[in-house]
Formats: structure tokens, sequence, C-alpha cells
């Protein structure tokens, strides 16, 4: 087949479709495409940080799926596109698949998301003078690809390849502290990751796997410039009676990481009851890094204990991390739905790091006003992890015992943690370095029934630890989650309730880590006629963590309080009936805890189907958001219209 | 490169061999228990071809489509009927291969009693994992808490005749609407808090990053085709390697410091604070425990020292800077 052929044929696929429904045979589509309007009031940051569906054209969705064409085409005799919020939504997609029985299966995804940040108070050095958003922003868009074709699917071999292509770019703006004052530089970000993998799956009497070999490259850039009207800092006042001011600042960071790896699995049913499933993963990374740096201004630095009037720097660092995981697990049947379970699982990862830092000060001169003369300076340094994780699990679980089921495992980790930081001594020496190690016993226990309509499940999970390696780590941890759920036949009731408790603690001198989260959530569906659906929620969300530390400014030792205290009610109600549908819902989310904000969102969209295939669609969506601070608070009201068609 | 492929080899190789010595022919899929009458086995994706045409039915017998014409029209977009439909009709075996041999059901008028319908754990198991039993490194049901559990069978959550019709895999709803029904306090996070992944719309679903038919490891988690934690999927420029990598990252993961279902601090972040978040570990008052002292300039009353990242601007790792700055 020539390359304009192959072309042709696949772009003929969604067109040949789509002609096929002026046909005898229809394939269904449904298509929604139209404009949203958008009205905002208060802050625009915190909205788009938060939602930023903004005003313009849209595919709200679209999905065409059919695995009969009639002989019309011999290419496929499955077809599926999915589209969702394609044009303005702040997060988009498009799926395609495309197969043929014993021939090929060929996937496509496309994905888009916008990230964008610029919060008021958020790494915001300027927030008590009133100055807001904060200078750390960003307005980015990622945009991923994945394409993957199996050939002859569900034969003996499998040959696969496939590519990911995912960019992310966009402009953003940063703070960047030297010569003893912190400047805002402008930022441009141009990442790019490419990923190609092939291999084969496989199935002989009774084995099967995988095997894939990839490769992907990374590629990023990142140019940074003195934002205009930045030059006098964010530091008012001196230096040792000297003003320090930049007249320009440039910086450009290249990254290129090449990552080899290779991932394999096998499925081994070695005798009726017994099934053996080993895998294997190992990934090296090795990424180089390039710097250049120079500014221009007057600055000064205690670490040379000199004044200077520019710098220039250029860095080259390589870094490496080489990770494999191997393990195998075993799957006895014990009897019929009853099985025995044992894993064991061992992960070691290596990362090395060196860096040659070349920085030269200009024209620098101490603080007594001597030695006018250029400074060099030559970091060079080298670190390393290493870290192993080995997990030994066994268990049970029977699931023939209707109305019941049952599963228990225990399990054991064992984590080993190296750290060599050299010249990483982050100005105050020490716990930056050592080895650390840790052994966890998980007992999970889980039992649910469900009969006539009534549903009831219980999972417990207990963790014990010998050793933290962060503060923040446990020593026991305890989570117990509820559910229950009745529902009458034909749908007409049903109802369901969640809770869930989780403590953690670490009771450790100089720690006092206690941490209690607690959840409980309901939620009622009624439907006195098929046509009518009434549904309501209530939620809560508390949190609370205390751990003591060390104030920076006088050593005394205080305590770090995290609160949540959150509700959520919710209520909706959809009417289907004919050519017409509602569905409207109403939401309000109060938290009371360190960060205290309410969010309520209303939404009501309609449908009216034409004789025939077509139809509108009207959105009514309603978002405010109010702090306590109310630098963020917003209300924004989003309208959209949007033109069915059906066939 | 040599040693990677080496390894999986080794790998397929060892677990291979003995259980290709055993060279016995795949089991035949437990039959569903029809109650009065032997059923037709199962249709397979592997073989298409082997499913009995529609030529082969007794030609007195009306079609099933006759009395179900809706579950026979929505056939043409679902994947078991592929290359099997033909001139909009649904072929009679097509319906046997699920329900069992339906001569007795057509003959006694339509009696549900002379039907197999699979429902229920066992019902619905038997019957789909005839051709979907899948287990392997990426799916393993026995690991997963779902197909353990008394309350979800297959189809909790796929509906075979009616699925919804934007979500694909025939799953019964959406994904978040159906995930809703018992995971209901994490789709209420994605739902209310603040700051969350965009659920539901634009390609991303509960399924990005979690296995629902079961995985092993906490969480039921994907993985990346390398192997690491799903975020890494989207977020490539957090993998590193990173000469000086935060140890954080180094020794934890992602969820040493970000909530990701959802969060009420900005950058999905579990503390309100930047600096809350960091001095819980840089606190090293025991001196047993990864994380360093910040110096005493961090005056954490002023607003500049409560955001640590506004100086630390490359806190997830930096090629040139010790010290994260930049």
């Amino acid at each position: 087949m020539n390359i304009k052929r192959f072309v042709a044929n696949w772009l003929s696929l969604p067109i040949l479709a789509i002609a096929m429904t002026a046909q005898a045979q229809v394939v269904p589509f449904d298509l929604e495409i139209g404009y949203r309007w958008l009205n905002l009031k208060g802050d625009q940051g915190m909205y788009r940080t938060q939602i930023n569906e903004r005003s313009g054209l849209l595919i709200r969705s679209f999905t065409l799926a059919t695995s009969d064409f009639e002989g019309h085409t011999t290419l496929a005799d499955r077809f599926r596109i999915d589209i969702s919020d394609l044009g303005s939504g702040p997060a988009q997609s498009l799926r395609m698949e495309a197969s043929r029985s014993g021939a090929y299966k060929l996937r496509f995804a496309y994905r888009s998301a916008d990230a964008f940040s610029a919060l008021p108070a958020f790494a915001n050095p300027l927030l008590s003078q009133g100055i807001v958003p904060g200078q750390h922003t960003e307005d980015r868009r990622r945009r991923m690809f994945d394409i993957d074709l199996d050939l002859l699917p569900d034969r003996a071999i499998t040959p696969f390849v496939g590519f990911t292509r995912n960019d992310n770019q966009g402009p953003g703006q940063t703070t960047y502290h030297i010569g003893q004052d912190e400047f805002v530089l402008a930022q441009n970000l141009h990442e790019r990751d490419r990923e190609i993998r092939a291999g084969a799956s496989f199935h002989f009497a009774s084995v099967s796997g995988q095997i894939t070999q990839g490769w992907r490259s990374f590629r990023g850039t990142e140019s940074l410039t003195l934002a205009s009207g930045a030059g006098n800092g964010n530091e008012p006042g001196t230096v040792l009676g000297q003003p320090v001011t930049a007249t320009s600042i440039t910086r450009t960071d290249q990254t290129h990481v090449d990552t080899p790896f290779t991932n394999a699995f096998v499925s081994a049913q070695v005798s009726k009851r017994i099934r053996l499933i080993g895998n294997y993963v190992r990934l090296s990374a090795d990424s180089n890094g390039s710097e250049s740096e120079s500014a221009a201004g007057s600055f000064a630095s205690f670490a040379i204990g000199r004044f200077y009037t520019g710098l220039t720097e250029s860095a080259a660092s390589n870094a490496k991390n080489k990770t494999w995981r191997g393990g195998g697990r075993a799957e006895v049947a014990l009897a019929e739905h009853v099985d025995f379970l044992a894993g064991y699982q061992s992960e070691h990862r290596e990362l090395d790091g060196a860096a040659l830092i070349n920085t030269v000060f200009l024209q620098g001169i101490t603080f007594a006003g001597f030695d006018r003369k250029d400074i060099a300076t030559i970091l060079n340094a080298r670190n390393s992890v290493d870290r192993d994780e080995n997990v030994l699990s066994a268990g049970i679980s029977a699931r023939s015992i209707e109305p019941f089921a049952f599963r228990m495992e225990v399990r054991e980790a064992k984590q080993d943690v190296n750290v060599s930081p050299d010249l990483a001594e982050i100005v105050v020496p020490g716990s930056q370095s050592g080895d650390f190690a840790r052994r966890i016993h998980t007992l999970d226990v889980n039992g649910s029934y469900n009969h006539a309509g009534l549903m009831f499940g219980a999972s417990l999970r207990r963790d014990s630890a010998d050793e933290p390696v962060f503060r923040t780590d446990f020593l026991d941890r305890n989570r117990l989650r509820v559910r229950a759920g009745w529902s009458t036949p034909k749908k007409l009731f049903r109802t369901g309730v969640t809770a869930e408790r989780t403590t953690q603690s670490n009771d450790r001198t100089g720690i006092g880590y206690d941490s209690k989260l607690r959840q409980y959530s309901g939620e009622v569906e009624l439907s006195p006629i098929e046509a009518l659906h009434f549904r309501g929620s209530l939620s809560q969300f508390r949190a609370n963590s205390n751990i003591s530390f060390r104030v920076p400014q006088n050593f005394n030792i205080g305590e770090s309080i995290q609160q949540e205290d959150g509700n959520a009610r919710e209520g909706g109600v959809s009417y289907l009936k004919g050519p017409f549908s509602i569905d409207a819902s109403v939401s309000r989310f109060r938290n009371r805890g360190t960060l205290p904000f309410n969010i309520d969102r209303n939404k009501v969209r309609a449908t009216w189907d034409f004789k025939g295939k077509t139809g509108i669609a009207a959105e009514y969506d309603r978002d405010q958001y109010e702090e306590n601070a109310s630098l963020g608070n917003y209300e924004a009201s989003r309208f959209g219209l949007y033109f069915r068609w059906r066939p | 490169m040599r040693s990677h492929l080496i390894g999986a080899l080794a790998l397929v190789v060892l677990l291979g061999i003995p259980a290709l010595a055993q060279q016995k022919p795949p089991e035949k899929p437990p039959e569903p228990p029809a109650p009065s009458t032997q059923p037709t086995p199962p249709a397979t994706s592997t073989a298409p071809e082997a499913t009995p045409a529609a030529a082969a039915e007794p030609a007195a017998l009306p079609a099933c489509g006759d009395c179900h014409a809706d579950q026979a029209k929505a056939f043409a977009a679902n994947a078991h009927a592929r290359g099997q439909v033909k001139k909009g009709e649904v072929a009679n075996a097509l319906c046997e291969s699920c329900h069992g041999d339906g001569k007795a059901h057509i003959e006694g008028g339509g009696d549900k009693e002379k039907i197999f319908k699979p429902v229920g754990l066992l019902g619905s198991n038997k019957t789909c994992l005839s051709c979907h039993g899948v287990s392997n490194d990426r799916i393993s049901r026995h690991a997963g808490i779902h197909a353990n559990s008394a309350a979800v069978n297959c189809l909790t959550c796929h509906s075979i005749h009616s699925s919804e019709w934007h979500a694909p895999h025939l799953l019964a709803k959406k994904q978040l609407a159906l995930c809703d029904r018992c995971h209901m306090t994490q789709v209420s996070s994605f739902r209310n808090l603040p700051y969350a992944h965009k659920l539901g719309r634009g390609g991303m679903e509960c399924a990005s990053c979690h296995e629902p038919h079961g995985r092993p490891g906490a969480g039921s988690l994907r993985t990346t085709s390398a192997g690491e934690l799903p975020c890494l999927n989207c977020h490539a420029d957090k993998r590193g390697p990173f000469v000086f990598q935060h140890g954080a990252i180094a020794a934890g993961d992602c969820m040493t410091c970000h909530e990701p279902h959802g969060s009420s601090n900005p950058r999905r972040l579990k503390r309100a604070t930047v600096a809350q978040l960091c001095i819980e570990c840089h606190s090293p008052i025991s001196g047993t425990t990864l994380g360093s002292q910040p110096p005493s300039f961090h005056n954490l009353s002023l607003p500049r020292y409560q955001n640590c990242t506004t100086c630390h601007v490359a806190i997830h790792g930096s090629n040139r800077d010790p010290q994260l700055l930049k």
C-alpha cells in the first residue's frame, strides 16, 4: 500500500462513516457544537486557576461508534471517535479507535490541558503591601498525543508500536534571588517529551506475556529575562548602605534527558490451579543540562564578601537514574473463587548527579571598598541517592461465598535509603545525608455483603513501622472504611453512605506527629416515575494534624497545626420526556479549616430534540468562590448554546 | 540497552519454560449455567469466525431482535458484534454466546425462565471472564479490590445492552458517576474542592491513574510504560533525574507533598501554606530523619518566608543549585 493510499484510506474513514448515514444503514453518532459565553466578576486570576472555562466555540461532545460497516469498508470492522470540549475548553480530548478483527487495532488520543496559575497569595512576598497576584504565575498549555498500533491482535504473537508526544509550553513569571535581593523574571518555557515504544505480546498455550522496549527523549528550554520595571528588586532598603539593583538579567537553561526502558511480564498457568506472574521493568535515564546566565547592576554577596557589578555563570550538569524493579506473584486457586495470593517485589533505584558551575563576579570590591577585580568561583558537586524497596505479601480472597466476599492480605515492606550530598548542605549542616531504613508491616482486611439490593462493605488497614525516614512518616496508621447501600428493584430508590477514618501518628521525641482524617458521605436517589429523577447528597470532611517543629528565627519549638472542616450539600433533579430533557443541580461547599472558603455551584442543562435528527442544548453554570481574605473572590457564569445532531 | 533486553528475556524464559513444558491446550471456558438447555459456548474475540453464523440456525425460529428490538439496534455500536451484524440484523448465535441456547425461550413464547441471564457475581463473572479472564502484571483481578468484593461484578460497571453512549468500553455510566456510587468521598473532592484535576471532561478520568480491574500494589495505580507513578505520564518535567534532587522525591513520591484527588490548598498541596508543608520535615529536632533546618534569617512571621518556593523555585530538583534556588 503506498503512502498516499494509506493516508486517503484513513482520512476517508470518518467521512465514510458519516456518509453512510445518508444510505440505508445509519451509523450512530451524536454531535453537540456551539458557543459558550463567560461573564466573570471578581478575581480573574483565581477563576482561571480553578476553572478557566472561556468564551468561544466548542465541540461540547461528539461520539461516533460502530461495529457494523455493512461491507462499505474492508479497512475496519470497528470504529469509534469521542471528542470532549474541543475548542475553548480548558481540558480537551479526542480519542479514536479503529480495528479489524485479527488484523490490527489502532488507538489515537489527543489531550490538551491548560495550566494556568495566578493566585493572589501563593508565593507572594509582597502580599502585605497589597500587591496581587503573586509573582509566580504561569499560562501554559500541555498537549499530548498518543498513538498505538497492534498488529495481528489476539494471535499467538502480536507486535505493537506506539508513540507519545507531550508538549508543555507558554509564558510565566518567577522570582530569582541574586545579589541579596529578589527580582521578578519573565519566563518562557518549552518542554517536549517524546516516547517511542515497540514490542510484542505473546500467547502460547498457557503462557502469555508482553515485552516492551521504549525510548524517551525530553528536551526542555527555559528562557528568563528581567521583567519590565523590576530592576529595583523586591527588597526595600540597602545592603551595607548600598542599594541593590539590576539593569539586566538573562538566563537560559537547557535540559536533555534520554531514557531507554524495558518493561516485560509473563503470566503462566502452570497447572489448573496455579498461575505464576513475573514482571520486570528497567529504565536508565541520562540527563544533561547546560545553563548560561548574565546579570548586570549593583549587587552584594556575603559568600565572597564583596559588592559586584555583574555576574556571568555557566553550568554543565549530568545526572543519571538507574531503576529496576522485578517481582513474581503466585495465584493459587484453592477452590472455585477462593484464591491464595503471594508475591515478592524488589526495586532498586540509583540517582547520581554531578554539576560543574563556573561563576565570575565582575568588578568585585570588598565591603570596605578595595580589590576592584573579577572573582571566579567553581562549584564541583556530586550527589547520589540509593534506594531499595522490597515488598513481600501474602493474602487470601474468597468471592464465592455469596452473598459474602472476604479478602485479607499481610505485607512487609522494607525501604533502605542512602543519601550522599556533596555541597548540598543548605547553610545549616545536618540531616542532609545518611542511611535511613524503614520497615512497614501491613494488615489489610475487607469484607462485603450484597443481597437483595442491600450492600455492605468494610475494610480495615493497619500499618506499623519501626522508623521514620521523614518526620511526617507514620509509625502507626489505621484506616477504616465502611460502605453501605440499598436500592429497590427498578431503580425507584437508592441510597448509599460511606465513612472513612484514618489516623496516623509518630510519637517519637521531637516529632509528636498526630493526624486524623474523617470523611462521611451519604446520598439518596429517587425516581418516582421513569422520567423524573431526584438526587441529593451530604458529605463532611474533617482533617486535623499537628507536629512539632523548630521555629527558624528563634529556634523555639512550635507546633504546626493543619485543619480542614468542610461540608458539602448537593441536590439535583432531572426530567426526561420525549424530545425534552432538563438536568439541574445545586451544590454548596463550606470549609472552616486553616484556609476558609465557600464554593457555590449551580448547573442547568436542557436539551430539546426537534423532529428527527437535530436539536439544541443549553447550559448554564455559575460558580461563586469566596475566601476570608476576599482577594481571590469571583463569581463566574457561563452560558452555552449548542446545536445537536443525532442521526 | 543490551542488559535491559537480556534481563527481560531471562524472565520470559525462566517463567515460560515450565509452563510451556506442560503444553496443555487452553482450558475450555466455563459454560453459563442455563437452566434447561445446553448453552452455546461463548464467542471469543480471538476467533470470531468460530461463532456459528446465522445461516446455521434453524430457519423456522424468529430472530432475537424481533422481540428485543432495542437491544439488537444498540448492538450496531457494540464491540461484541463486530463483523456479525448484517443489514442491521443481529444473528441469534451472537445473543446465544452469552445467553445460551435460546430455542426453548423462543418456543416458550419468550418465557423468561427458559433463557440464561448472566447476572450477579457468579453469573456475570462466569460469562464475561470466559473471554476476558485476564490476569497479568497490568491487570490482576485477584489482587484488586473490586473483584474481591461482593458489591462489584462486571455488570456493576459495564452494561452490554444499554451502555452510556458517550462512555467507551460499554460503561453503564460516565466514569465519574460510576465511581461515585462507592467512592463518594473521592469524587466529592474532585467536584467540590477548588484545586483538583478536571475529571469528566477533556480525557482525564479516574481510570487515567487507577486500574479498575485491579493491579498489584496500593490503590491499583497504573504506571507509565517505564513503570513510574502515573503522575509522570503528564508531568514529564518532574521525572528528572536532577543533580540536586529534592529529598521528598528521592526518598518519597509525589504524594509526600500533593493531594492528587483535590485539595483546599493551592497547587493541591497538603498544607495551607508552603512554609508549613516544608517546615514539618525541615525541623531535625530529633536528628534522625531526612530534612535540614532552615537558617535563622527565615523569619516565618514575614510573608516572604511563608512561601519557601518564592526563593526555592526549583523545588522538585535542580541541575545547578544545591539550594534549589534556580
